[in-house]
């Protein structure tokens, strides 16, 4: 039992680390660092090359790692993220799940996606622990030990930094009163590049540690900061200590279960006690959990420029009639088969398109719900291909409950907390759910067999494409008709202003509930036809990186028209075509998620920003003279003599003026 | 709707009392108090105004009546029914509407579907279009009367500050209110702006039973001055004054609450 | 005697809201300038605007001499301008001592021990608050607070919005008694203040704003005798 503690201890050591990295960014900047967990992984391969390949012993490559490239990388950080601390919070989150998705394919393109057993850092000699090795046997201890001694360092490091130095002092009035702290001379930009220079190093420090306990894996690191974010939101994301704490009693309570569950009575509870714990905190904190609303800018959507208001339905269903004519005579029945897919795949996209472009929740879980109606239908018509309807009615009947529990947080939650409770869910189905091998047969999923509509088999391509053609065109014409009509004006309301909705006499509980449980069974329809497209179920396809890429696909199509989902799906079907070089199958990933961030970021943020840089440099070196303090004391100084001279009118003194500031401009 | 409710008005409104009746509200934060005692009537049919140098109390005694706050003690009775304990949405649908300092339009619709939007919030089970054909005409109407037909189409997000506000008018209307709340109304407006607000107020506000009493929190004093039939003044939490525009010109407590008494 | 600050044909908006119109504004050096209107009229923005916390539309700031138009806020109060904000002036989760000491970052040359002596001595009733949080200080005590922070960074030019805002009398008459006392000493300060006489009293010149545009000007006296001062507050009949 003790070992156990113990053990647990160590393993919350790790997530402490990241927990303290992700409040330390969000408290001073206000931005929640959804990227942590690939900046760690990032961070950590570029590690483990320097050693590894370039054979640079750790005693240069920790310190090029932590005092060089980390450090540069917290900066490039900042200048992405200042210029969004006044716009919406969904810019913000969009922009940080676009850096996770861009390090995540990132790391396999340039290290390749093989995961890696590595020896510990420094050898054996420098850091001895015999008692600990003794205990649990070599390596894992000791590595443990060390996690947990330099996190207890780290969280040391941090309180005397806060509480203690005079750049603390000026860390937290920034975080008081960021306004005011820039009133009183404090570059409050300074000590924003100073808190994510030190969470990036964090980052950098979580992401090698564990990659010496668990190995250099692509899946695991980025895990490392899911599981952190229960602690940070213990401490209201706001409270190091807590954080850290929570961190710990993470840890325990994982290892603890994991000794009473050996036999996995309870599907490998400890790997998702992290997310249940998360939902469970957010809705405990509720209402309390406010973020600053911040409406100046919203989300530029791309699909602007492709769909104005005039595109109308008839228009909509004629080109999906000439598709259907089209594309059987054009393309040959395996591109119709991948054209199906991507439709199948368009249809979950739909349902962001309602749930983030028109209602306004961030939803981090869409390919979940797509997961009820797949397995359902693999369960269904697995083997016995004319029970597909069926199959796809159970997911419905799943589907829909489900979704009304996932709206439950949208009533007490906006913005940022709703999009962690929707990737909670998400996860939470990852380890969960998916864990039970009876739901979703394991490691290779399961087989489904042909399926047929009654008498209708749907064994060719193009009887598949039909039919995924004719869902597609019926749900986004559903779509495009509620949009216009009361119900499609309530859920403008919930996303513009609801505020203002509820002074009016609306109520939006049922709104909120309703829009997620429409969007959980139009979700899990999707899913059903990706099933019988895919031919197996595999929960791989399912996961949370996979609704992640949806919703960023989704913002690059355009968030709030129904072309952006037929354009997610166009995306998404140059992976699946055959003959598209594979250099673009490897590049695109990482092409969207830079495209939705220069989306969000509006085009010019970056250049911007590098501009004023430039200019305030300037202004610095040209910083203004300023008398002496003695000479401004009252009794050097004589008061002005006499009645003060009366202020004639602006214009005699603006005469002398440009002469001298011409000396003086900056721009 | 109107008749409806008329039939269950209390006595004291059918003999000509208060539409809204703030009576003793008290509401403390820790050791501040931010109201004391106020007192405040809005009657049927006219506009009042609440004034008050900066921190006096107002936004505190206007979230308190659309129930943003709750009151420490003291009363807010609506037609004679006491509605502390009522939520924002209940309030709305007995007869309340009100509009925003900082602008809370519905951006991504239509100015028209702005205004059907609040028709429907007002009918439980609006959402599903019974009496649609109703809204539309309401709102078409409203929107005649503000002069914004040829904006029916526009998003409202796109919409200048002055036009803006109207819309948050028109909205507010389309509820059928019989009390409307305005919330520092030209804040960000200019003069010309101002003016065009005043005028649209004054013709939808004005005569006939059907047309809503108005309760006008606002720092402009000429738009007050010029619109009110009644003026409460707030201080330090205090209602230091209540009267017609030319009484509350010149007393003298406001006079010294706005431009200070002549120090030292 | 030269302008310390000179506002030429400000304008700022906040998206489609105008909030202030070409406005011409000079601070001589040593001069209190007061900035008079009703709620909303645009002092609050003027201030804002060249501490440097809203970007100006149109126009320029300059101040002794250099264009400062647009420049982040912590560097305008490097060079001397210090703003004393509206509301909430002192940093709540810290203590008394901290919340002064935060003085050394606009460049006072000074110990954090001197500065807090000299704060105590501008407002003795600090003294025994020192290590208390700011956030638990009494209404007056957080202005005190603010205005002590303020003076000991020995500003320049010293913009003081709504100081009394709030305030009782006692307080706000011992507030000014400081302020006033400052003044002597030869800072130039720009003021804007609710209590209009009291700002006429301690004021060499003053402006009027309304919705945004400066719509008189001059000296207390001929300002007090002035239909557009009433006019501004409390409305004109038409």
């Amino acid at each position: 039992m003790t070992e156990f503690i113990i053990l647990g201890i160590f393993s919350g050591a790790s997530y402490a680390l990241a927990s303290m990295g992700i409040v330390l960014t969000y408290k001073t900047s206000g931005i929640f660092n959804f990227a942590y967990g690939g900046i760690a992984l990032f961070l950590a391969y570029v590690f483990w090359t320097l050693r590894d390949k370039w054979h640079l012993n750790e005693w240069i490559s920790l310190p090029l790692v932590l005092i060089v490239v980390a450090p540069l990388l917290g900066l490039l950080l900042e200048a992405i993220f200042r210029p969004l601390a006044a716009v919406a919070v969904e810019v913000q989150i969009v922009v940080a799940l676009g850096i996770l998705a861009f390090f995540i394919t990132l790391v396999p393109i340039i290290f390749g996606a093989t995961p890696t057993n590595l020896p510990t850092i420094f050898s054996h000699r420098h850091f001895r622990f015999d008692g600990i090795t003794i205990l649990f046997g070599g390596v894992a201890g000791e590595s443990g030990l060390f996690t947990l001694l330099t996190a207890a360092g780290l969280a040391v490091f941090l309180f005397v930094l806060l509480q203690r130095t005079q750049f603390g002092t000026a860390t937290r009035a920034v975080v008081d009163n960021r306004e005011l702290a820039g009133l009183i001379a404090v570059n409050s930009n300074r000590v924003g590049q100073a808190t994510w220079i030190i969470s990036t190093v964090f980052a950098a420090i979580s992401g090698i540690l564990l990659s010496t306990q668990s190995g250099l894996d692509i899946r695991e690191i980025p895990l490392l900061a899911l599981y952190s974010l229960a602690p940070a939101v213990l401490g209201r994301l706001v409270s190091l200590p807590l954080a850290f704490g929570g961190s710990i009693a993470l840890g325990v309570a994982q290892d603890v279960l994991q000794k009473f569950n050996t036999t996995g009575t309870v599907a490998n509870i400890e790997s998702s006690i992290p997310y249940f714990t998360l939902i469970l905190l957010l809705m405990v904190y509720g209402s309390r959990l406010k973020e600053v609303r911040s409406s100046l800018r919203s989300l530029p959507d791309p699909g602007r420029y492709f769909e104005r208001e005039k595109v109308r339905l008839p228009w909509g269903v004629g080109s999906a009639v000439a598709a259907g004519v089209l594309i059987p005579l054009m393309f040959s029945g395996p591109i119709q088969h991948d054209i199906a897919e991507a439709m199948a795949y368009s249809i979950v996209a739909l349902t962001v398109v309602v749930l983030t472009g028109w209602t306004g929740q961030i939803s981090i879980a869409q390919m979940s719900f797509a997961a009820i109606g797949a397995f359902s239908v693999a369960h269904m018509a697995g083997t016995v291909g004319s029970r597909f309807p069926l199959g796809i009615l159970f997911g419905v009947l799943i589907a829909a409950p489900v979704g009304v529990i996932i709206g439950l947080p949208s009533l007490r939650l906006s913005g940022l907390f709703l999009a962690l409770a929707t990737l909670a869910f998400a996860l939470i189905m990852d380890t969960f759910v998916y864990s039970f091998g009876a739901i979703t047969g394991g490691q290779t999923g399961i087989g489904v067999s042909t399926v047929s509509l009654g008498p209708i088999s749907l064994r060719g391509y193009t009887s598949q494409f039909y039919l995924c053609l004719a869902v597609l065109t019926v749900l986004a014409a559903g779509a495009w008709l509620l949009k216009r009509g009361p119900i499609g004006r309530r859920l403008s309301m919930v996303r513009d202003s609801p505020a203002a909705a509820s002074t009016l006499g609306a109520n939006l509980t049922l709104t909120k509930l309703a829009v997620f449980a429409v969007c959980g069974v139009v979700a899990s329809i999707g899913g059903s036809l990706l099933a019988m497209t895919q031919q197996s179920v595999d929960p791989m396809n399912f996961a949370w990186n996979t609704s992640l890429q949806v919703l960023l696909l989704v913002v690059v199509g355009g968030r709030s028209f129904i072309s952006g989902a037929v354009a997610a799906g166009a995306l998404q079907l140059v992976q699946l075509l055959p003959g598209i070089p594979p250099v673009v199958h490897t590049y695109e990933p990482l092409t969207i998620a830079v495209t939705v961030i220069l989306i969000a970021k509006g085009y010019q943020g970056l250049p911007q920003n590098a501009f004023d840089q430039a200019r305030y440099c300037m202004a610095v070196l040209y910083r203004l003279p300023r008398p002496p303090r003695a000479a401004r004391t009252a009794a050097d100084r004589p008061a002005p003599d006499g009645p003060p001279v009366p202020v004639p009118a602006p214009e005699p003194v603006t005469a002398e003026v440009p002469a001298l500031s011409t000396r003086v401009t900056h721009g | 709707m109107a008749e409806s409710t008329t039939a269950r008005l209390p006595v004291s409104v059918a003999a000509g009392g208060p539409l809204l009746q703030v009576s003793e509200v008290t509401v403390r934060f820790g050791g501040l108090t931010a109201l004391d005692a106020v007192d405040l009537d809005v009657m049927p049919g006219q506009i009042t105004g609440l004034i008050g140098p900066n921190g006096a109390g107002k936004t505190t005694l206007f979230n308190v009546i659309t129930g943003l706050q709750t009151p420490t003690s003291g009363h807010v009775r609506l037609s004679g029914s006491d509605i502390n304990r009522w939520p924002p949405q209940r309030r709305a649908r007995a007869g309340m509407a009100r509009t925003f300092q900082r602008l809370e339009l519905f951006v991504g619709l239509s100015v028209r579907d702005n205004l059907l939007s609040a028709w429907e919030s007002r009918i439980p089970g609006g959402v599903f279009g019974r009496r649609s054909r109703d809204g539309r005409e309401l709102a078409d109407h409203v929107l005649r009367r503000l002069g914004l037909q040829h904006l029916a189409d526009r998003p409202a997000g796109e919409l200048p500050t002055g036009l803006g506000r109207m819309v948050e008018l028109g909205r507010a209307l389309c509820t059928e209110p019989k009390l409307l709340l305005l919330d520092e109304p030209s804040s960000g407006l200019d003069h010309v702006e101002t003016e065009a607000f005043r005028e649209v107020l004054l013709d939808t506000t004005a005569g006939g039973p059907d047309s809503p009493a108005v309760l006008l929190v606002e720092h402009d004093m000429r738009l007050v001055m010029e619109v009110c039939d009644q003026i409460t003044v707030l201080e330090f939490g205090k209602r230091i004054a209540c009267g017609t525009p030319d009484q509350i010109r010149n007393d003298g407590k406001v006079i010294a609450a706005y431009l200070g008494e002549p120090a030292g | 005697m030269g302008a310390l600050l000179q506002l030429e044909r400000l304008s700022v908006s906040y998206g489609s809201m105008k909030a202030l119109t070409e406005v011409d504004l000079v601070i001589p050096e040593g001069c209190v300038v007061a900035l008079l209107g009703a709620n909303g009229a645009g002092k609050t923005t003027t201030l804002r605007t060249i501490s440097g916390l809203v970007k100006a539309e149109r126009g320029r700031i300059i101040y002794d001499g250099h264009e400062i138009t647009n420049w982040p806020p912590h560097l305008v109060s490097s060079a001397g301008v210090v703003h004393v904000p509206e509301g909430r002036g002192i940093f709540r989760s810290l203590s008394v001592a901290e919340n002064l000491q935060m003085a050394t970052y606009a460049g006072v040359d000074g110990k954090g021990a001197t500065i807090i002596d000299e704060a105590v001595a501008l407002f003795p009733a600090l003294g025994p608050r020192l290590s208390q949080l700011a956030g638990t200080l009494s209404g007056g005590e957080q202005q005190m607070l603010a205005l002590a922070r303020a003076l000991v960074t020995r500003p320049r030019l010293l913009m003081l919005d709504e100081i009394s805002m709030g305030l009782a009398p006692l307080i706000t008459a011992q507030l000014f008694d400081t302020i006033r006392a400052s003044k002597q000493a030869g800072t130039s300060m720009l003021l804007v203040e609710q209590y209009v006489d009291a700002a006429l009293e301690l004021a060499d010149y003053a402006y009027v704003l309304e919705k945004g545009r400066i719509v008189d000007m001059g000296e207390p006296a001929d300002l007090r005798a002035s239909a557009a001062l009433t006019d501004a507050y409390l409305g004109a009949a038409r």
